[in-house]
């Protein structure tokens, strides 16, 4: 009974992630002011973060939240506080209903399509979590897969791995280059 | 992990942490708004508030029973931070009329939660036991703890971004692009520190860190020793912890780090603009916010709540035991927090590029090579 | 007629508890909705910023979509025997999230770079190659 009443709650609790993400996500197309659409990303970030953790990726969560949360987002506002002269700057001017309705035409025409796809797929995840993490629940409190996780970034994906750390410093070099100030 | 999978009465034992961690928190933040002005007092050579106390001639007691206690006054100045909310409260809650009202009102959550949340992944004491069901005292046992506190902490730059954005005043703006480039440079030399104690404990779980500094190799004795101070983290990584208490000071925008109020040049800094409660709010957040620092800093490299005799104490009463742990866990955090004001009144500021400078050209550096050195002594 | 009806309740009753029961369908229309909704907003916003903000949506609809697949994977593995490998789709999880940092430093620093010489981040501004 408990059990039972415990796996609705999470389910509850999983489908109020998903429209607190869905709604972040649509607030971010549709508010007028950016730096509101910036944090209603943030929003919607925190509950991806929440999914990952309903799909025991504990790390990813983490990951998530310090990258894009953290970090990204935040950078994203700097660049949005850069970007305008003054506080209502930031409110977009004009709207176009003919390309708010058009992307939302495009986006509902995909949506659909994802859909109709994936309607076969009743792979009950619950069940999943339970089989993948029964291989590590000797490790005292180190999250499911944390361990694999590890082994497998460093071992078998060691090369995207490395080639990842280099793009990143590549990137961060010419985000450096381009932004600063030439002097002649 | 996310596992509520357990039987109903331990969900009962399951609040007690909860209760206990945050109702002590909250009971402490008025405690060292008192204790700070005192600090700050008696480093500068003054008194400092003592007139709204419960015994004397302007006390409580005088007021309501009209009980002066001998004239003498006794603790003076313990009501101040009453006296500070009720002020607070009922002051005008002004908001600019060209402020972002939304973002405005959400930024002193913002200030507030991310701290709190840092208590979620500390383990406060030794396991209790009520009748067989055993409790452990700790709020979630995450396998992630450490990326858990880098996250939460990197939460903490929204409050101070967005209302000092919001305020729509130069002197906020400037004030909350200040801490946000500052939180953001700080962080990177902290998850570098982070790293090497996750290299050295194998462990993200401050669980087990903190299990891990009870017992330590004694050199003279030639076996490993119990819960001596010599188990400590800050033995082994004493690099690591010299640079996290300083990345902890920037986090927490503390002076010498106070660059985002800097009363000097910026009049308030990012919260020049709030009043009232919202005010309350960021500074009751920046008081957690230490409390939450000398938390980790103490589970990280200073024993968490071990002391020495935990074992023959335990071996008699494990309960006593863990009680003891309670309280030793709260001197060490009261120890950090006092270390934090002492330094605010003693240091003077940093010039901005100075925090810069520091933070990327030795900070960054030297966690670097801390790391590096941790990963050659653990191969 | 009453038990028809009682029937059909509990009919109903199954059919959304299955719809709402956690699997990996739901996880994948998330990612769907994330997806659409992201390109939305890249044909429908001006702002320079908010095209990429959108294009942050569209790269975590995708990862998570990854990282359910790699857990449905668990039973696969327990049908065919093959050892389990969910960990790869982590893997492509956090390549992504290196990728979209790397992205982001970029993108943004392009931003600044070019408000500072044309005072405006309006994609309908930005046609000096048109002319």
């Amino acid at each position: 009974m408990v059990r039972a009443m415990h796996s609705m709650l999470a389910t509850l609790l999983f489908w109020i992630v998903v429209l607190m993400t869905v709604t972040a996500a649509t607030f971010v197309v549709v508010a007028r002011n950016i730096l509101h659409a910036a944090f209603a990303l943030a929003v919607a970030f925190l509950g991806v973060a929440g999914i990952y953790i309903f799909l025991h990726a504990d790390f990813l969560a983490a990951v998530q939240l310090i990258v894009y949360v953290g970090g990204i987002i935040v950078l994203v506002m700097f660049a949005i506080m850069f970007s305008a002269h003054t506080q209502e700057g930031t409110v977009e001017p004009r709207r176009t209903w003919l390309a708010l309705g058009g992307g939302a035409l495009v986006a509902g025409v995909v949506l659909a399509a994802t859909i109709m796809l994936i309607n076969r797929l009743q792979v009950p995840l619950a069940e999943a979590n339970a089989h993948a993490d029964a291989a590590y629940r000797t490790t005292a409190s180190a999250a499911p897969g944390e361990i694999a996780l590890g082994h497998v970034l460093l071992g078998e994906y060691l090369l995207p791995f490395e080639v990842a750390s280099i793009l990143i410093l590549a990137a961060l070099v010419g985000a450096v280059a381009i932004v600063r100030k030439e002097t002649r | 992990m996310l596992s509520l999978g357990l039987d109903a009465s331990a969900v009962g034992w399951k609040l007690l942490p909860v209760l206990l961690v945050f109702g002590a928190v909250l009971a402490v933040v008025p405690l060292l708004v008192y204790l700070e002005r005192k600090v700050c007092a008696w480093i500068q050579n003054r008194v400092g508030p003592n007139r709204v106390g419960l015994l004397g001639p302007d006390g409580l007691a005088q007021g309501v029973l009209g009980f002066s206690g001998g004239g003498k006054r006794i603790l003076g100045g313990l009501l101040q931070p009453l006296a500070d909310a009720i002020k607070l409260i009922s002051k005008e809650d002004f908001i600019p009329a060209q402020a972002d009202k939304f973002l405005f009102s959400l930024a002193p959550f913002f200030a507030l939660l991310p701290p709190f949340l840092t208590f979620v992944v500390v383990p406060v004491g030794a396991d209790l036991t009520f009748g067989g069901t055993t409790v452990p005292l700790i709020v979630a046992d995450l396998g992630v703890g450490m990326l858990w506190v880098l996250s939460v902490s990197s939460l903490a730059a929204y409050g101070v971004q967005l209302g000092g954005w919001a305020s729509n005043s130069k002197f906020s703006l400037l004030g909350g692009v200040r801490a946000t480039a500052q939180m953001i440079s700080y962080e990177i030399t902290m998850g570098l520190v982070l790293l090497s104690v996750f290299m050295h404990y194998d462990s993200l779980s401050l669980r087990e860190i903190v299990q891990a500094q009870a017992t330590y190799f004694d050199p003279l004795l030639g076996r490993l020793a119990a819960n001596g101070l010599g188990s400590w983290g800050v033995w082994h990584q004493p690099l690591a912890a010299l640079l996290f208490v300083i990345c902890a000071f920037a986090e927490n925008n503390r002076l010498p780090f106070d660059m985002p109020e800097c009363e000097a040049e910026l009049v308030g800094g990012y919260h020049t603009e709030y009043s009232s409660m919202k005010f309350g709010m960021f500074f009751q957040g920046e008081y957690i916010a230490m409390l939450a620092m000398g938390a980790v800093i103490s589970t990280l490299f200073f024993g968490g709540w071990h002391y020495p005799g935990y074992a023959s104490v335990a071996a008699a009463s494990p309960n006593l035991a863990a009680l003891i742990s309670l309280a030793v866990l709260g001197a060490k955090v009261m120890i950090f927090v006092l270390f934090q004001m002492w330094v605010r009144w003693t240091l003077p500021r940093f010039r901005y590029d100075q925090v810069m400078e520091l933070g990327w050209k030795v900070l960054i550096p030297l966690a670097l090579v801390n790391l590096v050195v941790t990963a050659l002594v653990n191969l | 007629m009453d038990a028809a009806l009682t029937l059909a309740a509990s009919d109903l009753v199954q059919w959304l508890g299955n719809l709402l029961t956690f699997r990996l369908a739901s996880c994948l229309a998330l990612s769907g909705a994330l997806f659409a909704i992201g390109a939305w907003g890249v044909l429908a916003r001006r702002n320079i910023l908010l095209v990429l903000i959108s294009v942050e949506l569209m790269l975590n609809a995708v990862m998570l979509a990854f990282v359910a697949f790699a857990r449905a994977h668990v039973n696969l593995a327990k049908e065919t025997g093959l050892p389990y490998a969910g960990e790869s789709g982590q893997i492509f999880a956090l390549t992504i999230i290196a990728l979209a940092a790397a992205e982001a430093a970029v993108g943004l620093a392009i931003v600044i770079a070019y408000f500072r010489n044309r005072q405006t981040v309006d994609t309908r501004d930005i046609s000096l190659m048109r002319h």
